[in-house]
């Protein structure tokens, strides 16, 4: 895959708070890379510099088609959400495609594509406050994508919308990041970000917590999640340090081990205090790793 | 540049179907016209139109004289029975409808009096009548003392005043009242237009539009697109104004309005288009700096609307003296500039210099208003739901 955006070492402050510390990652050609991190940790910071509205204070940032001026490049939806109320939605549109130096034929068409696609064929002379929300996020995502950017950015794309909605908008990232458009994706959602990236970048306090293939970052995860139904008394994982997050109910034990390195003394040590009948040890969600990564980090400041 | 032109044409689209500019476009200089037209009917009917005297001539000559005399004024001059009872004049007054009744008693040339009836006196024209009248009975006293009447009439006529001006460019009126107009007509587009172009930029503020167009276009594309936008609308609606000012003032009132296209009216446009421009920078930077407009937008706006006004204040001075300190103090305060020209330029002509020195002073601010304002809306964008201060706004212009 090639690669189509370097961030290199890039860091902005704002009076004395440092917004964003040194973060440098990279996003390849048809890729939906997930920006995660909790509200106020820089997500923000890192697209507008990015999309070029601020400057960074120091690093860069590279793309390998075109300079950081070429904002018809780019397509973004952010997640504080205006669109004009007071014009229609067909003509808002080719507006918007028009800034970005698209031909009207083919906007024209492209528009019809998209409208017809999200269901809002029947809308396009109708004036935008005439819609419901949903729908204006529907008219708000065509205008983002209207220009086939090469980077498209999206800021919590699925909040708001109802479950039917939600996959409709995955199965059109998934079809738009398989025809090469490479996407930057920002989202609260684990579940929906576990489905769709491939990898992932964690950021807290401006500054970087985890970077890479989500399959790869889950396995050396040393925390695994274990679940375990047994015959014996329930006191057999007391005083073990290696071990937290227990729940235990009916025989049924489920914990975190948080040192997944030594996994077989592990097992010879529970297996002589109790009689195992069932057992599983799994990676953790990405859920899981986001609140103990973000807990981490707060805990080690 | 190219986007820019976009962003103009985008708003000139949008606005030019908005109710209120239509209304203002249009509606508001017909209700001018209709509100010239009664006051010039008004007016009119208060002179001596459709005057209508009766007149009860005791010397059988002075009627037929009057008559002829007042052929080219408004005035019908009806000759009614001799009579001097009161209630019987006031019967005819009233069934002839006359406007008052003139007696002419036999002996006028000797002693030289004239009654006039009347209900309601109106005193212009008891003195139109008296002047013809003594015009009739002094030649008639001249003709009976012997003496030649026409060539004495002719050796005491009074002395009457041609005014001409000695103005190169000037074409009258016009003179004072091009510049006063387009200052007027600055000050009241402006006013209109640029409180629409801050409301603008507010709502893209407030409507969080500016994170989505600031992945398509820059700031500095945004403001000037917006600036030229609404500047045009504003044009447009000048245009209309001023045409329809210009009708009123030649249909109803009794000026002839003569604009000429000459080098000093074409630097007085300049004056009012840089001025336009400076005062939607002005606009811009309220729109761009405020949180919303019930806030300090509106209070920022009223200030920004008596700008082109504040020198009409010094009118007196700079028309008594238009080349005086004050004239060249305020000529140079770039917000004051557009207005103290107009109104120098109405009554005298500044040298070379200071008009290329103030046009370029002008520009220069209003260019610095505009940038000024696409800065703060760039940062501005960062602090939804707050009021910049004035410490912010120069920390943010030296950014």
């Amino acid at each position: 895959m090639e690669k189509i955006l370097e961030i290199d070492n890039i860091s902005k402050n704002y009076s004395d708070k440092k917004a964003v510390d040194k973060v440098s990652f990279e996003l390849y050609e048809g890729e939906i890379l997930g920006l995660l991190g909790p509200n106020g940790a820089g997500k923000t910071t890192i697209i507008r510099m990015i999309l070029n509205i601020i400057a960074s204070d120091s690093g860069n940032i590279t793309f390998s088609n075109f300079s950081i001026d070429n904002k018809e490049k780019m397509g973004y939806l952010p997640e504080e959400r205006g669109i004009y109320k007071d014009t229609k939605v067909l003509e808002t549109i080719l507006y918007f495609a028009n800034l970005n130096n698209m031909d009207l034929k083919k906007a024209e068409k492209q528009a019809e594509y998209w409208l017809e696609k999200l269901e809002l064929k029947d809308y396009a002379n109708n004036q935008i406050d005439e819609l419901s929300k949903g729908m204006q996020q529907k008219v708000q995502f065509i205008i983002a994508i209207i220009h086939n950017p090469e980077l498209l950015i999206v800021d919590e794309l699925f909040s708001g919308l109802d479950p039917v909605n939600q996959d409709l908008f995955k199965s059109i990232l998934e079809e738009l990041a398989k025809n090469g458009m490479s996407i930057l994706l920002s989202s609260h959602r684990m579940n929906m970000v576990e489905e769709l990236c491939n990898r992932i970048f964690l950021i807290n306090n401006g500054q970087r917590v985890l970077y890479g293939n989500l399959n790869e970052i889950k396995d050396n995860y040393q925390q695994k999640m274990v679940k375990i139904k047994y015959e014996g008394n329930d006191s057999f994982l007391e005083n073990n340090k290696n071990i937290s997050n227990i729940n235990i109910k009916n025989k049924k034990a489920s914990f975190y081990l948080n040192h997944s390195n030594n996994l077989n003394k592990f097992l010879d040590n529970i297996s002589e205090k109790v009689n195992i009948q069932e057992i599983s040890i799994t990676n953790p969600s990405l859920h899981d790793i986001f609140i103990n990564s973000i807990k981490g980090g707060i805990e080690s400041e | 540049m190219n986007k820019t032109f976009k962003i103009a044409k985008w708003e000139i689209k949008k606005n030019i179907r908005n109710k209120t500019f239509l209304f203002m476009t249009f509606v508001f200089p017909l209700l001018i016209l209709v509100i010239a037209g009664g006051a010039g009917f008004i007016g009119g009917s208060s002179s001596q139109s459709g005057l209508k005297i009766g007149m009860i001539d005791q010397t059988d000559y002075i009627y037929e004289e009057l008559n002829r005399n007042i052929e080219k004024t408004d005035i019908t001059l009806n000759k009614i029975k001799n009579t001097t009872n009161k209630d019987e004049i006031r019967n005819i007054l009233e069934e002839n409808n006359y406007d008052s009744i003139v007696l002419i008693p036999s002996n006028i040339i000797k002693n030289n009096q004239a009654t006039v009836y009347y209900k309601e006196l109106r005193g212009l024209d008891s003195d139109i009548i008296s002047s013809f009248l003594s015009n009739i009975v002094i030649k008639n006293r001249l003709i009976e003392s012997g003496y030649s009447a026409n060539k004495i009439l002719n050796l005491t006529q009074n002395v009457k005043f041609k005014s001409e001006s000695l103005q190169k460019d000037d074409s009258g009126m016009t003179a004072i009242f091009l510049p006063l107009g387009l200052a007027m007509l600055m000050a009241f587009s402006s006013m209109f237009s640029g409180s629409a172009l801050m409301q603008s930029i507010n709502k893209e503020k407030s409507d969080k539009l500016v994170e989505i167009l600031f992945s398509s276009i820059s700031p500095k594309e945004l403001m000037y697109g917006k600036v030229i936008g609404y500047g045009f609308l504003g044009i447009c609606q000048v245009i209309i104004w001023g045409t329809a000012g210009y009708l009123a003032v030649n249909t109803f009132f009794d000026l002839s309005l003569n604009i000429v296209f000459n080098i000093k009216n074409a630097y007085m446009f300049i004056y009012f288009l840089l001025g336009f421009t400076m005062i939607s920078g002005l606009n811009a930077i309220a729109g761009a700096s405020s949180k919303d407009l019930q806030s300090s937008g509106q209070s920022l706006n009223g200030l920004i609307v008596i700008v082109p006004i504040v020198p009409v204040w010094f009118a007196g001075i700079l028309l008594q003296n238009p080349s005086g300190t004050i004239s060249k103090v305020l000529s140079y305060i770039p917000i004051f500039t557009p207005t103290t020209m107009l109104i120098r330029m109405g009554i005298s002509t500044p040298p070379i210099w200071e008009i290329a020195l103030t046009t370029a002073i002008l520009a220069l601010t209003a260019f610095f208003f505009i940038r000024l304002a696409s800065k703060i809306f760039r940062v501005g964008m960062l602090m939804y739901g707050k009021d910049m201060s004035l410490k912010e706004i120069i920390k943010w212009s030296r950014a």
